[in-house]
């Protein structure tokens, strides 16, 4: 009884030797892969700006010559950083306005009618010339976007004046329209600067309860983790460990040690990876690991990986066992909206993300880094990496040869 | 220093073993006494990894005993304590090196300077990975390995195929050394030299097994039937 496990302790240190000698071999990989992928980008994103794919819209403000007022009015607006994103506004006189978007150099133009500020004030609805280049850009719809929006703001803010105006006028209350609008613009400034007491606080966007970045900052993890570090570890799976196993199951060391050791490795290195991935990204944004408790959840979720390299490693083991763990592994990662918010999917695939691992890693790694890890969720994660476990078990002895 | 190995009778009786409908082995019987050399001789597919792997108790067989030493040798206890195991393909882990593996089949302790490793020429090689090594190194080593227990029964799926001379000679003087010593090897070969190292040759033909002696076993080989 000794001897065998003396023999197990044995087997567990080589397992672990093994699978540390196999890290710089996909290190390497990782980091050509990775290479290859910012090159890539790179490439897509200078080939973008110099193709204007997705440049900022060049848009010229017509103002009627010496009306100042206005053009004091519409300075204010365009210095705004949300405008500033979006395009790049610039006065212009009519003439070169209108010869700019005939060349392309001007993806659009907005003439303001002269004394526009005192029309407003006056309730008159004097129209505003809009003229848009039929180029297609990404900016220019996001400036038409803002336009729109701006235009409904404005339309808004009227309707409140002119119906506390009406009011004024039931209750006999002397208060004239001029300053309900100073009153209102004032408010309006007051909340528009401190808005992010106002936006922000409670985020629901086609990612689910997380931005962008968040949902990206996850996919980066799940990819690196389950795709690449599980390709690498296909390594302790292959045919040469499969007889060492064989032989040495008839000195007591079974299935049951073998994917002990293995699990162990593959866990303790991915929950190090995951750790050190949200270590680097949270020295660049809010997000914070140090938590004890976080650190565990980690650690929760990646055991549950773990069984999923070890499920599909074991039934299929080798260079084929490779190429089937990827093309499963992308296929659950592109339906369980691991790439692409599960929002965007098909109606069809839709359906099956609740019931797709990524899916559930996804919910997890987001309560982790950004909240706070359900109890349900630990046990959800826990119980499916348990389950591929075993399952990977049984294959495991069902492909042994015969 | 007294290096003899303590052993016994090894008595086969009627095995069998069926892949399928396919009947590998039938009622398959014989006896050795310590310090022989049963040699197993018969074309590829014929059964004798089968045979082989039952007698190490890696697979059970459908029916038929294997008593070694009075010991029942289908209970695992006792064919991992009384028999070491070389299958075709090397049990090593290649990124290891060779102290590795041996700490692996040793329980973790190896002494350098064990008796195993002078024979099979293995001491200068310890701190090699086995990734490294030549056929005929790896398959040395896989037997040091597969005799970590000092066990008296050694069965041997052919230990020396594709191997040079040089290596074969390794090989056989110490399956002549361990025979010598008073233990039982049992192995599969296509090898005319190993041939005449045995002192009991079968051939295996359509799951059964025939006597033969050397001279007619290095006919069979010579005509391709085995």
């Amino acid at each position: 009884m000794k001897g065998i496990l003396r023999r197990r302790t044995a087997y567990c240190r080589m397992i672990w030797k093994k699978g540390l000698l196999l890290l710089p071999r996909f290190v390497i990989a990782i980091a050509c892969t990775a290479a290859v992928l910012f090159g890539v980008v790179y490439w897509y994103a200078s080939y973008s700006q110099k193709g204007q794919v997705i440049a900022k819209a060049q848009v010229a403000l017509v103002t009627a010559p010496g009306d100042l007022v206005t053009r004091l009015g519409a300075n204010a607006i365009i210095t705004i950083d949300s405008v500033r994103q979006v395009c790049d506004i610039q006065f212009m006189s009519e003439k070169e306005a209108e010869e700019g978007i005939r060349a392309g150099k001007i993806d659009a133009a907005i003439y303001l009618t002269r004394d526009i500020y005192n029309d407003i004030n006056s309730g008159e609805n004097t129209p505003v010339r809009v003229q848009v280049s039929s180029r297609s850009l990404a900016g220019l719809e996001l400036f038409k976007e803002l336009l729109a929006d701006g235009m409904t703001m404005l339309q808004t803010g009227e309707a409140m004046v002119y119906s506390l105006d009406a009011v004024a006028d039931d209750h006999a209350a002397k208060v004239s329209v001029s300053d309900l609008m100073d009153r209102f613009a004032l408010q309006y400034v007051d909340l528009a600067m401190d808005r992010n007491k106002t936006w922000n606080r409670e985020l629901l966007s086609a990612y689910g309860n997380i931005d962008s970045v968040q949902f990206y900052t996850m996919t980066l993890i799940l990819v690196v983790t389950c795709v690449f570090f599980g390709m690498g570890f296909g390594g302790l799976y292959d045919r040469q460990s499969r007889t060492v196993e064989q032989c040495l199951r008839r000195t007591g060391i079974g299935t049951g040690t073998g994917t002990l050791a293995r699990i162990s490795v593959i866990t303790v290195v991915l929950w190090a990876l995951m750790a050190l991935i949200a270590w680097i990204l949270g020295t660049y944004t809010e997000l914070s690991v140090f938590h004890p408790m976080q650190l565990l959840y980690l650690a929760a979720l990646a055991f549950s990986i773990a069984g999923l390299i070890h499920l599909i490693h074991s039934w299929m083991s080798g260079a084929f066992g490779t190429i089937f763990y990827l093309l499963i592994v992308v296929l659950l990662f592109v339906s369980g909206g691991g790439v692409f918010p599960p929002a965007y999917l098909p109606p069809l695939i839709r359906r099956m993300v609740p019931f797709l691992p990524i899916h559930l890693w996804q919910q997890f790694l987001t309560e982790i880094l950004w909240g706070s890890a359900a109890r349900k969720t630990v046990v959800q994660v826990l119980f499916l990496g348990a389950v591929m476990i075993v399952a990977g078990s049984i294959g495991m002895r069902c492909t042994e040869d015969k | 220093m007294d290096n003899s190995i303590s052993s016994g009778n090894l008595s086969v009786q009627c095995i069998s073993q069926r892949y399928g409908r396919r009947k590998v082995l039938k009622d398959i019987s014989f006896t050795a006494k310590p310090g022989a050399c049963i040699g197993i001789i018969g074309i590829n597919g014929g059964g004798k990894s089968t045979l082989l792997s039952i007698l190490a108790g890696v697979r059970a067989p459908r029916n038929g005993s294997i008593s070694f030493c009075g010991k029942n040798m289908l209970k695992k206890s006792a064919s991992r304590k009384l028999a070491g195991y070389l299958p075709q393909g090397d049990p090593l882990m290649e990124e290891l090196t060779v102290l590795d593996n041996l700490k692996l089949w040793y329980g973790g302790k190896v002494q350098e300077d064990l008796p195993v490793l002078q024979e099979l020429q293995l001491t200068e090689l310890l701190h090699m990975r086995v990734k490294n090594m030549s056929g005929g190194m790896k398959r040395r080593l896989a037997i040091a390995c597969a005799v970590a227990n000092d066990q008296p029964l050694l069965i041997l799926d052919e230990p020396t195929s594709s191997l040079d001379l040089h290596q074969k000679k390794i090989i056989q003087d110490y399956i002549r050394n361990y025979t010598a010593r008073g233990g039982i090897v049992v192995l599969s070969t296509h090898d005319i030299m190993e041939i005449r190292l045995c002192t009991q040759l079968y051939y295996l033909e359509n799951g059964t097994t025939v006597p033969v002696d050397v001279d007619e076993a290095v006919k069979k080989l010579q005509e391709g039937v085995a």
